[in-house]
């Protein structure tokens, strides 16, 4: 004899929870939590490295940085920012369980950013909420223009989107204009920073739109708290 | 492949439940949202990888796949975003939220309590 029961659970849920007190936990203490994520080797860490001479410690911020493996990218951020690597031994995103502890492990309470390097890939972390309070998808002018419509998961689910080593633009295919209109049309409130981490274009511009960010997230933190 | 950490907790949970119920488990009915981050061919691999003996033995996974749908902010209406465009096709608005999609849901499990007598 067989009986059917009736579940209707989301597995997502105690993740979802997770997720959010720890983006409230952050906002309280005046901290915006980017999740950076991208294909690998299109410039997250160089772009971080950028951010961080750019401020010139005017600004403070944090790294946790994930791999699959080695500390390299921590290592290299380390003269610029404190920074954690979280090596996932294998696991193709970040998960939060990891964000969290290398948050501990930072021991910074009081940052103005908190930035999470992912896992390069283009695909898994789109669907991961590690708690961060802004999404920034990166797409470099060597891995095409119409990278957007193929991946087009990881556009639709961010709030910005940075055109990374555009001084390569005169020797590579790549029109910005085709990559931003078809990231558009999948999340037309998709803000656009075109930068080179190497001649440092662009990077002013995208600190203060993360700056703009992070007062807009203390204006409404304050309201809540009011 | 991120399967395994998921289908590690669907196990769990209807181990849970099929102990608490006294039955096997015939079959286990999820709901993969097109944007949950989880591929069904993926899902069934993790979940013939991890079966094992005991309640779950003989259950067969079946998943039904839930498409996105979104909720327009400006005129309430609700829409299934094509190729995942996230504009609301009634009024154009940017200003939308996934309603639907993005969950991996336990519908339901189907239990044989033939063994419920014999086995505690
Ligand atoms: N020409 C040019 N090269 C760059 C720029 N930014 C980064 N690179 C180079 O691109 C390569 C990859 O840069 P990374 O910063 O390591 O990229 P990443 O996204 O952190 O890489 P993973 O963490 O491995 O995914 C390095 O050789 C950088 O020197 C840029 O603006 N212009
Ligand atoms: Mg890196
Ligand atoms: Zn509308």
């Amino acid at each position: 004899m067989t009986r059917i029961l009736t579940i209707q659970r989301d597995l997502h849920a105690p993740a979802r929870l997770a997720a959010d007190e720890f983006r409230a936990a952050l906002a309280a203490r005046g901290t915006l939590v980017v999740n950076l994520f991208s294909s690998p080797g299109s410039g997250k860490t160089s772009l971080l490295v950028a951010l961080a001479q750019h401020w010139q410690g005017a600004r403070s911020a944090g790294v946790l940085v994930g791999d699959i493996a080695t500390n390299r990218d921590a290592e290299r951020l380390a003269p610029h920012l404190p920074a954690v690597q979280l090596t996932t031994g294998g696991a193709c995103h970040l998960e939060l369980a990891l964000v969290q502890r290398g948050w501990q492990a930072l021991d910074t309470p009081a940052l103005d950013f908190l930035f999470v390097e992912n896992v390069g890939n283009l695909i898994c972390p789109a669907a991961h909420d590690l708690g961060e309070h802004l999404r920034v998808v990166v797409l470099s002018t060597t891995e095409g223009d119409d990278k957007p419509a193929k991946y087009p998961k990881a556009f639709t689910t961010s709030q910005a989107l940075v055109i990374s080593k555009i001084d390569l633009l005169p020797l590579v295919p790549f029109s910005v204009a085709a990559a931003v209109q078809d990231a558009t049309a999948l999340q037309p409130l998709l803000t656009t920073w075109p930068v080179s981490a190497q001649s440092g274009a662009g990077i002013a511009e995208f600190a203060d739109y993360l700056c703009a960010c992070r007062a807009q997230l203390l204006r409404e933190t304050s309201h809540a708290r009011a | 492949m991120h399967e395994l950490s998921i289908v590690r907790t669907l196990l769990r949970e209807v181990e849970l439940i099929a102990a608490a119920e006294l039955g096997d488990v015939v079959e286990i009915h999820l709901g993969c949202g097109e944007l949950s981050g989880y591929e069904p061919e993926c899902l069934r691999t993790a979940f013939a990888q991890l079966q094992g003996p005991g309640r779950l033995e003989y259950a067969r996974l079946v998943i039904h796949p839930i498409p996105l749908a979104a909720v327009c902010e400006q005129c309430s209406g609700e829409f299934e975003p094509a190729d995942f465009r996230r504009a609301c096709p009634q009024c154009g608005s940017p200003h939308t939220h996934f309603a639907r999609g993005t969950e991996l849901w336990l519908e339901s499990i189907v239990l044989d309590e033939t063994r419920k007598a014999t086995v505690p």
